[in-house]
Order: structure tokens, then C-alpha cells, then sequence
């Protein structure tokens, strides 16, 4: 028996079926690999900024600025200077004359302020000063 | 320049911006360190540079006493932020030691003013970004950027 008839005797076509449909889901498979490798390359470039790998910080209360004593004075110094502007104060204003007093390192304390949430903005382009923190944290 | 160009695309205004545009921007771009204190752009001078925020704090200083802090890694300082008619209308001065990338005012007014979607789509991230950002920043409607800016 040769032929055709060798191939319906034996299930030659449904062999040839499965051999097709296997082959073809291997390929598809396979490209569907390729081409979500980028995604893989791209964790893997940038595995340091997953939660994952990062290390946690301990979970606190205690506020992430910490002020030294010689900070200290120069917020208090602020403080006193943003009293005598308007409560929503302009802060080059405010920082123009922390160097017209002398403050030690005003750029510095400014931004520890602000780092701080003692300065906060009133998101219309001034700034106000938060009592209640800067007394938490300074005082 | 890949360094800068990394820095750029961890802003939300450069993620639809295409490698192909940043790296033909890139070619201008450079990164400063700045000390405490230092002025990067001065009220009323000739404007020549945008900066994008790398590390540290700055503080952008408008006209009547407004101000925005600058503080977050892409950060961008430039078009209506910083200048009017090529003149700087803000000063930028550094409150503590920065890192900077420094794009050349003419060469990103190139790019925005291409008639690309890459541009297209940045103009329309910066819009988006300004107003949430800087919401006391005037709203500005004229299509001559090179002529704002």
C-alpha cells in the first residue's frame, strides 16, 4: 500500500495536522517572546528604581528633616522676617532680606524650609509659613 | 550627552519626545554643577539657555513677587517660565548645590517650532504641565513662539 491510501490507513493527516498546529504554536510562542524581550531589558535597566529591589526605610513618625542647632537660629531668624511681610509673602522677597540681615547660609535655610514643609506654597506664587509645623520641628 | 539625555526623559514633558529628537538635541546640551546661591538667569538679561533640574533646588523668581521652587529630578525651566521676547523674565537662582542639563534657547525653540509631532506633543505636555505646576503663570495665545519665547 503506498500513497494516499498509506496515508488515510496510517492517520497520516491528522499526524500532519498536529506536527503543523505544534510547529505553529512554537513560532508564535516564540515571537511573542521577542517581542516582549524589551520590556524584560528595560526592568532589567532600570531594576534599581523597583520597589522591589529598593531598600525600605523604616516606617517613623519622626520628621525626615532634621535641623542643627546653628539651622535652627537661622529659621527662627526667617521667621522673624516673614512676620513682618504679608501671611502669603513673596519668597525672593523674604530671601533678599535674610541677606540683607546676614544670615548665615540663607539659600541653605531657605531650602531646608521649604524641604520641610515649614515653607509651603499657596500655589498662586506665594508662600505661607506653617506655624504649627516650624514650632514641631524649629522650636 | 547621554547622561543629559536620560535626565530629559525623566520628565513627563519629554516621554513621547522620540530618541531619534532627543539625541539630535542632545547634541547641544550640556550639564553644569552650580554652587549655592549661584544666578543662573537674571531678570531683564538676553536669554540664551533653558535648564532642566538634574538635582538640588532652585528657586524661579517672576516678576511682582511671584516665585515657583524647582526641586524635582526633569524639572524644566524654560519657554514662558523663563523668557519673553529672547529677554529672561525670571531670575533662576540655585538654593542649594545643583546639577544642571543646559539646552541652548535657540536650538529647543528649533525643535518645539518644528512642525513634528514629537514637538506637537511636547507643546502639549508643557501646556498640560504649566498649568498644574505653575498655575500663576499668565496664559499666553500667540502662535510666533519664536517672537514670545
Amino acid at each position: 500500500m503506498y500513497g494516499l491510501d498509506a496515508i488515510n490507513a496510517y492517520n497520516g493527516w491528522a499526524i500532519s495536522v498536529v506536527g503543523v498546529t505544534i510547529v505553529f504554536t512554537g513560532l508564535v510562542t516564540l515571537s511573542m517572546a521577542i517581542s516582549q524581550l524589551h520590556k524584560l531589558l528595560d526592568l532589567w535597566e532600570n531594576r534599581k528604581e523597583l520597589s522591589l529591589f529598593k531598600k525600605k526605610s523604616p516606617a517613623t513618625d519622626q520628621p525626615l528633616v532634621a535641623f542643627t542647632p546653628g539651622q535652627k537660629e537661622s529659621s527662627r531668624q526667617f521667621k522673624l522676617l516673614a512676620e513682618t511681610l504679608n501671611d502669603h509673602f513673596s519668597l525672593p522677597r523674604l530671601l533678599k532680606l535674610a541677606q540683607i540681615s546676614g544670615i548665615d547660609h540663607p539659600h541653605a535655610t531657605l531650602a531646608t524650609l521649604l524641604e520641610a514643609d515649614i515653607i509651603v506654597s499657596d500655589t498662586q506664587g506665594y508662600h505661607v509659613l506653617d506655624m504649627a509645623r516650624f514650632n514641631t520641628l524649629v522650636s | 550627552m547621554k547622561k543629559a539625555i536620560n535626565i530629559l526623559k525623566k520628565n513627563e514633558l519629554f516621554t513621547n519626545v522620540e530618541e531619534t529628537d532627543l539625541e539630535a538635541m542632545g547634541k547641544s546640551l550640556e550639564t553644569r554643577s552650580v554652587q549655592e546661591g549661584e544666578v543662573l538667569a537674571t531678570q531683564g538679561d538676553t536669554a540664551t539657555f533653558f535648564f532642566v533640574l538634574e538635582a538640588g533646588t532652585l528657586l524661579v523668581a517672576l516678576s511682582d513677587g511671584k516665585s515657583a521652587v524647582l526641586n524635582k529630578t526633569g524639572d524644566f525651566i524654560g519657554l514662558e517660565l523663563l523668557s519673553s521676547k529672547g529677554i529672561y523674565i525670571s531670575t533662576v537662582t540655585a538654593l542649594t548645590p545643583c546639577e544642571i542639563v543646559v539646552i541652548p534657547r535657540k536650538s529647543f525653540l528649533e525643535f518645539i517650532q518644528n512642525d513634528s509631532p514629537a514637538a506637537a506633543s511636547f507643546m502639549q505636555a508643557w501646556n498640560s504641565y504649566r498649568s498644574h505646576t505653575f498655575p500663576f503663570l499668565p496664559e499666553l495665545d500667540t502662535p510666533d513662539m519664536d517672537y514670545q519665547y
